[in-house]
């Protein structure tokens, strides 16, 4: 491991990579949210502004966006706590301060 | 202006979309393999034992090729926001076109500020190697190292989602 490419280490400032179950349920949420509240509204107002949609925010685009958003949310929330995690499990778990 | 440029461009559009094509591939692919054969598997056995100075070297080596590797992909990200603007000019597309008005909020929304972090983390202010050829304490290496991780945690499943997204928008021009 002694190597001038490889570039040194400091054990004493090595600190566990730790987050805590809110913070990954909230990142979630916010992508989440992000898909229904930005991406959605910011699509059907550009298309509105181009003459290119007579009937904007109509329930079945509404449904689909909610749709979009909770998988989008769901599946970060799975893959964010298989990487930030150890195991695998999606059961929540709290970090000790 | 918008016709000048769509009269000089429109017979290149063929050329100017290949050119787009390939920096798309770039900025998409350039950085995968890093990601999920390097980083990913040395992270993980980093965090199993975080003290260890033989797994802390090979993350901060993995790490700072990767910040070096992102290159490649934030020399490609500009070029596709020259392109991508003239295919639109050249093409005469515009939001009427409902694929076209979802990419371009996703690019504006998702991408770019995806990008703007990134750029920061890897070349600027979080550049690993440059915090630590500055001299700074092993605590503000440390903490950029767990900025970096964090983000590409976060950001991963939204690239690995809105990327193949948005190419099957322009492919298929489903709506």
């Amino acid at each position: 491991m002694e190597h001038p490419l490889i570039p040194p280490g400091d054990a004493r400032a090595a600190r566990p990579f730790e987050v805590s179950d809110r913070k990954i349920n909230m990142t979630a949420l916010a992508l989440g949210a992000v898909i229904v509240f930005a991406v959605y509204p910011a699509y059907e107002l550009l298309r509105l502004m181009w003459g290119a949609n007579q009937a904007p925010f109509s329930l079945t685009s509404m449904g689909v966006a909610l749709a979009c958003g909770a998988f989008f949310g769901w599946n970060a929330r799975r893959r964010i706590l298989s990487l930030a995690r150890l195991d695998t499990s999606s059961e929540p778990r709290e970090v000790q301060p | 202006m918008i016709d000048v440029i769509q009269q000089y461009t429109a017979p290149y559009y063929a050329q100017i979309k290949f050119v787009h094509l390939v920096f798309m591939a770039m900025w998409f692919m350039s950085t995968s393999v890093a990601y999920r054969f390097y980083l990913v598997p040395i992270f993980r056995e980093w965090m199993k034992s975080p003290g260890d100075i033989d797994r802390i070297r090979l993350r901060n080596w993995a790490m700072e090729r990767f910040d070096d590797g992102a290159r490649l992909e934030h020399v490609a990200f500009p070029m596709l926001l020259i392109t991508g603007p003239l295919l639109m000019i050249a093409g005469g597309w515009s939001p009427v076109h409902g694929w076209f008005a979802m990419k371009l909020v996703i690019v504006v929304l998702i991408f770019i500020p995806i990008e703007v972090m990134d750029y920061y983390l890897a070349h600027f202010g979080g550049n690993k190697e440059k915090i630590r050829a500055a001299g700074q304490s092993g605590e503000a290496y440390e903490e950029a190292m767990h900025t970096h991780w964090w983000f590409l945690i976060v950001s991963s499943p939204i690239v690995v989602l809105t990327i193949p997204y948005v190419i099957y928008l322009v492919v298929v021009k489903p709506f």
